[in-house]
């Protein structure tokens, strides 16, 4: 019975897409690029590890689990997340649960300075570790330490800074949305705080939490610019398989390490996605409530702002020390005050600023319509193939950077797609990686839009075009704007995948910046590193302006009560 | 809604028209030198040829070669500047460069310094070296290394730092120095060898890709040794003041020929030419004077303090074998270090 | 067949949440709306009326079955290229632009010329009494100032069909009388084909000229208002529209059109029904709480307890109970002219013979 419903869905489904010629259109060309840009070079990544020479070979396969310096990087990569993912979660919790169920003072500041990592690239965190923590940083010679921080420990450090603001963006909202009066109600039957937060709290925000710990372990997993920094001997995947690639050019080899790689992130991916965020009991009535429930008792206060104070100290030393070290003439030697980086930054490097800069003004805006139409395709209209097309464009989510990079590589080194060496293969990375990013804030701005205002548009005879551009933009514009902003800094801060396709044409700060790093050239690498920062502020600043004087009262849908 | 489709489209067009580049005349090389030193060579050059760009990406000897192989249907490039000629003696066994054999320098250089086809040319010398930090040293009560062995001490544990031999000339040509010190001097990995190297990647810290920074850790005190060219040793740690010394290992020590050759179907070869051409006069090998590279224009100045021939107790390395077995040796450098 | 504007058949609309479960929102459903009509699809939620509208319109695709509009099958049709208006529950107005420009907004699909715009949303919120407001914004109207502006903006595009989704839910009551007679007057006057979705039925019934009951995605009963009011096809239907007694008898004599029915002890005599049920037949008999008159207990029919009075000024509602335990409705107007009866008196009840109806006892 239902699979006669479904196939006789599905031939309706048929018909009436082919006689809706521009939504037809539109869903066969999204449709292509997809195709193109996400499974394609996918695919290619599969036929050079499985059938290397044509003939059907796995070799390092087969290899992969005799050869202890083969598997070992996957371990080491699974030990490092799981570890970062334990840390990040909880370092983001204490931080989500001081500002939205406590009345700590100076709330702004401790988001800000929690928000302040994703402004830079993330591997920024590995070269202050270097220069506070390394063999004879800061700290080390101060306080007459004797320890290594390459290896594990600096892995784990690094990548829990950089990647628990994303576990503290879930948290934050998880613990200001659960309904005060599920605590209240408890607290009346006679539970104290802590049973309540134990029992009630705690409870309910375990899902969020959960997708957080996964989402933070997958960042762990594909992160590539903290390890080539610090790893020491301590090998983790995403180096390997760089190595592999633009060391001896073994893309079988390299191929065979991405889909490594691949599989524990698409399982995570796969278990976050279907699995827990089915699983969430928060109401999400879309406001949060604000009036949660507030902890004023100090015992609980006091030691999470003093925790919180401390987290917030690590993170103001570690931009603080960049800050320092790119005025710095000969670091660990000789600190005297000097902008030459600054100048050397400018000289040498002005013109990665503006290929950077062109590359990312353009891939943005591109990036932003294509992740707004798929994501109102998927919400609002069905069609045949719309759950394939909502998967695939989220598929890069899970894809690590790395094995983005090998897989174009493969894909568009030879006709009929031969775009290695030139500006667009950077804007595709640009734009497919940070895609589903895009559609997922997409998909939550349109469910925020009465779909009863659209069906009214097509109602009175407009089109998907029409309703698209004159309804649905205009009310989702504010926050894709400021979407679009997000998009932009995730252009500048990135480095994993466009670090395979970068050319003598074009070069980008990110990859200016690991070469100093790895040059030990630290100054000139601090100062790259606050170029990029000024540039992502001042975008940010920017849009924050140019939104608040487009939308001036903001807009809120109609729907009657 | 108006002014946001302005706000979008005026982006777009900026992006746009700005990706539309003027082309002047330009000329795409690969350089394993630093970038700094890059910058002052290429400058040198515009300045002498002001109608020609050059657009440029530095990478280590090991990843030129690397990035050739991958390019080899579609080459980006048409000049590789630079880096130790091991890799060029690679590229030219697997068809990856083309011969010129018609400008001067090609005449007077000696044969030892050129591949006899004209597939690659010899631009300078080196001579590998260790540079310890002398407060280090001072701490862990040791002497600076004077041998191969002495990098085996228990002191030395974690302390050394170098680059992958598959990534770096610097790395490669050290373990062509290596493999030739330890056990019998034939070419390639004997048992003693083995044991060697795997002993010896054992006591390193942290490996990295360019051959260079090893000296500026060790300057830094991040690592207490270091295993780099002399010139860089000079230029890197010595000369900006760093608190380090720099000797040599007593069995003879390794050393390279800075290599430049023409890529194959690169895509402005006669451009390339005009470089090539240029690298190898008095005036351009003058350069090399202020980063403490040996020129083989015997005309170019040499600099104070660099370290000669004379100088060091140089083994005898079969180059030519070691470039033409570079893949085969990385191989095994792999299996042995369980680096990759 | 009269000129049929819509028509529905055989439509089956089945929902497959999740391939967990199965819904079957409309089943087999049939029905045919008449030029200039407008028919109300009323039932309880979960019926099917608001899906087979949606379907109507285009928002929603059927199963099985098809849909015409003027003759021709619209099933693969998309919403926008059907010649329907909907106005929406919640309105759908657009909520960043004017009055003028949300009303003119489907004229400007059609790309008709601005002179002719703005002659026409004149004309069409004149209608409305909204002449003047052009140049607001819609975020800045009332409730029932926005539910106007949405009806303007459906009917300036001269649709074959109007559909209505439930348009008064989210006013309040006194705005709903005064703007559902308005609709009415609206439709009559322009003379629009409709199509309208209600679980209220008061409001169904004032407005329509055929209800359409539905249940669990089937047709229950169309008809006229006082049709599908005074003679109910079936329990449900009589339950679901006002209140409804099921009394329950047999049939003990059929005749030329009438019939007699035995109940509580007592014998009725109706003149119609006779072709309809047989000798010894258990019926229900549909009794209106305002079908009865409360005499003294050897003139009534039948004779009742009462419960439970339920006073609310022009009327008086008494729960009564007969002699096996039925409950028993009955309404009195003017209460105040008799006084209002005490618990636990026993009344006789009269049946006014010409309101009652008949129908066979279900399942």
């Amino acid at each position: 019975m239902k699979l006669n419903v479904y196939r006789r869905e599905l031939r309706g489904e048929f018909r009436r897409l082919f006689r809706d010629p521009v939504l037809l259109g539109i869903v066969s060309v999204i449709f292509t690029f997809l195709a193109i840009f996400i499974l394609f070079p996918l695919v290619k990544i599969l036929q050079h590890s499985l059938w290397p020479n044509g003939a059907f070979e796995p070799k390092y396969f087969m290899e992969f689990f005799q050869k202890v310096y083969y598997w070992r990087p996957l371990i080491n990569s699974l030990i490092v997340g799981a570890l970062v993912s334990v840390c990040g979660t909880t370092v983001a919790f204490i931080f989500a649960y001081g500002i939205t169920r406590t009345d700590i003072p100076f709330k702004g500041a401790f988001r800000i300075v929690a928000m302040m990592p994703i402004v830079s690239p993330p591997f920024l965190i590995a070269l202050a570790a270097i220069l506070l923590l390394g063999n004879h940083g800061v700290i080390t010679d101060a306080l007459n330490l004797d320890w290594d921080i390459y290896g594990l420990p600096g892995l784990v450090l690094t990548e829990t800074l950089a990647y628990f603001p994303i576990a503290f963006m879930i948290l934050e909202g998880v613990l200001s949305k659960i309904d005060p009066s599920i605590e209240e109600a408890a607290l009346d039957m006679g539970a104290s705080k802590l049973r309540t937060f134990l029992t009630v709290t705690l409870p309910l925000s375990v899902p969020g939490i959960a997708s957080a710990g996964l989402l933070v372990f997958i960042r762990s997993l594909e992160d590539f610019g903290n390890p080539v920094v610090i790893q020491g001997r301590f090998r983790v995947l995403t180096v390997a398989a760089y190595h592999a690639v633009t060391g001896r050019y073994n893309l079988p080899l390299g191929s065979t390490l991405a889909i490594f790689m691949l599989i524990p992130t698409l399982m995570i991916f796969v278990v976050q996605k279907y699995y827990i965020a089915r699983r969430s009991y928060v109401t999400v009535t879309g406001k949060p409530s604000g009036i949660g429930l507030k902890t004023t008792e100090r015992r609980i206060k006091i030691p999470i702002f003093i925790a919180m104070l401390a987290l917030a100290g690590i993170i103001l030393m570690v931009y603080g020390v960049v800050l320092f070290g790119s005025f710095t003439t000969l670091w660990g030697f000789d600190y005297t005050f000097t902008l030459a980086n600054y100048a050397y930054v400018f000289k040498v490097g002005g013109q990665y600023v503006w290929d950077t800069l062109r590359i990312a003004l353009v891939a943005t805006p591109i990036g932003g319509l294509l992740s707004i139409i798929i994501a109102y395709l998927v919400v609002r209209k069905r069609f045949v193939g719309r759950g394939m097309m909502e998967f695939v464009s989220m598929l890069n989510f899970a894809v690590p950077g790395v094995v983005v990079g090998i897989a174009y590589i493969l894909a568009f080194n030879n006709p009929p797609f031969q775009l290695t060496g030139t500006v667009f293969i950077i804007m595709l990375v640009f734009i497919f990686r940070r895609m589903p990013v895009g559609i997922r804030d997409g998909i939550a701005q349109l469910q925020q839009i009465d779909p009863a205002i659209e069906e009214a548009s097509s109602s009175l005879g407009a089109g998907f075009f029409r309703t698209f551009t004159r309804v649905t933009l205009p009310l989702v514009a504010p926050a894709f704007l400021s979407g679009m902003v997000y998009m932009f800094v995730r252009c500048m801060t990135a480095i994993s995948a466009v670090i395979f396709v970068v050319s003598a044409g074009v070069q980008l700060l990110t990859v200016a910046l690991l070469y100093e790093v790895d040059q030990a050239n630290y100054a000139a690498a601090a100062a790259y590193g606050y170029v990029i920062i000024g540039i992502v502020l001042t975008a940010i600043v920017l849009m924050r302006f140019v939104v608040g004087k487009l939308f001036k009262g903001g807009l809120t849908p109609l729907g009657g009560e | 809604m108006a002014k946001t489709k302005l706000l979008i489209v005026s982006l777009l067009l900026v992006g746009l028209l700005s990706t539309a580049g003027l082309a002047a005349e330009t000329l795409t090389i690969y350089t394993a030198y630093d970038a700094d030193q890059a910058q002052v060579y290429i400058e040198a050059f515009e300045a002498a040829n002001p109608d020609i760009d050059v657009a440029w990406v530095r990478l280590s000897s090991g990843e030129v070669y690397t990035r050739l192989t991958a390019e080899a249907s579609n080459p980006q490039a048409s000049l590789w500047f630079g880096g130790s000629n091991t890799s060029h003696i690679a590229a030219a066994k697997a068809g990856l460069l083309a011969p010129y054999t018609e400008s001067l320098a090609w005449q007077y250089i000696a044969p030892q310094f050129k591949d006899p086809e004209g597939l690659w040319i010899g631009l300078y010398v080196g001579y590998i070296g260790f540079v310890s930090n002398t407060e280090f040293l001072a701490e862990a009560g040791v002497e600076a290394p004077t041998s191969w062995q002495d990098l085996l001490k228990p002191e030395f544990t974690g302390e050394i730092t170098i680059a992958y031999a598959f990534a770096s000339g610097t790395a490669y040509t050290t373990l062509g120095g290596m493999l030739t010190a330890i056990g019998s001097p034939d070419p390639g990995f004997d048992a003693d060898d083995e044991v060697y190297v795997a002993a010896f990647s054992a006591q390193v810290g942290q490996y990295n890709s360019s051959g260079s920074a090893a000296a500026t850790m060790v300057g830094q005190g991040e690592f207490g040794v270091g295993i780099v060219f002399s010139h860089d040793i000079i230029k890197k740690a010595v000369s900006p003041g760093y608190p380090v010394v720099m000797t040599f290992p007593a069995e003879g020590t390794s050393y390279e020929i800075g290599g430049m050759a023409l890529i194959k179907d690169g895509p402005e070869p006669e451009l390339a030419k005009v470089f090539y051409d240029w690298a190898m006069t008095t005036e351009a090998q003058d350069l090399y004077e202020q980063f403490y590279r040996l020129p083989l224009n015997p005309e170019a100045t040499l600099a104070e303090g660099s370290v000669k021939a004379t100088d060091v107790n140089v083994l005898p390395i079969d180059l030519i074998w070691y470039g033409d077995n570079k893949d085969a040796m990385l191989d095994k450098w792999s299996e042995v270090t369980g680096e990759y | 067949m009269a000129d049929a504007v819509v028509q529905f058949e055989n439509l089956v609309k089945i929902f497959s949440e999740g391939s967990k479960k199965e819904v079957r929102a409309v089943d087999d459903f049939s029905l045919s709306v008449n030029r200039g009509d407008l028919v109300t699809l009323l039932g309880p939620s979960g019926c099917g009326k608001t899906t087979s509208l949606r379907i109507l319109a285009g928002f929603e695709n059927a199963t099985a079955g098809s849909v015409y509009i003027d003759g021709q099958r619209v099933n693969d049709i998309p919403p926008q290229n059907r010649n329907t208006s909907m106005v929406f529950q919640s309105y759908g107005l657009f909520p960043h632009m004017t009055v003028k420009e949300n009303v003119a907004y489907g004229l400007r699909v059609k790309h008709v010329h601005k002179k002719e715009i703005n002659t026409r949303v004149k004309d069409v919120l004149a209608l409305v009494g909204l002449v003047g407001l052009e140049s607001r914004s819609v975020a800045k109207l009332s409730g029932g100032q926005q539910q106007r502006v949405a009806l303007c903006r459906a009917i300036i595009t001269k649709p074959e069909v109007l559909l209505f989704d439930e348009p008064l839910s989210n006013l309040d009551a006194k705005l709903r009388k005064g703007t559902r007679e308005q609709i009415r007057q609206l439709q009559q006057d322009l003379g629009i084909t409709s199509v309208y979705v209600t679980h209220d039925q008061a409001e169904a019934m004032s407005i329509s000229d055929w209800v359409a009951i539905m249940q669990d995605g089937k047709l229950q009963q169309l008809g006229p208002a006082e049709e599908v009011y005074s003679r109910p096809a079936n329990r449900f239907v009589a339950d679901f529209i006002g209140e409804a007694n099921l009394l329950p008898g047999v049939i003990t004599d059929t005749n030329s059109g009438g019939v007699s029915i035995s109940l509580y002890g007592s014998e009725i005599a109706l003149d119609r029904f006779g072709s309809e049920f047989t000798r010894d037949q258990a019926v229900d008999i549909v009794v209106r709480p305002e079908a009865v008159d409360i005499v003294d207990t050897p003139d009534g029919d039948i004779s009742a307890t009462i419960q439970f009075s339920h006073y609310t000024g022009s009327i008086v509602i008494y729960t009564m109970r007969l002699e096996d335990g039925q409950e028993l409705s009955v309404q009195v107007s003017n209460p105040m002219e008799r006084g209002v009866l005490p618990a636990g008196q026993i009344v006789g009840i009269h049946l006014h013979r010409k309101s009652l109806h008949v129908l066979p006892k279900e399942g």
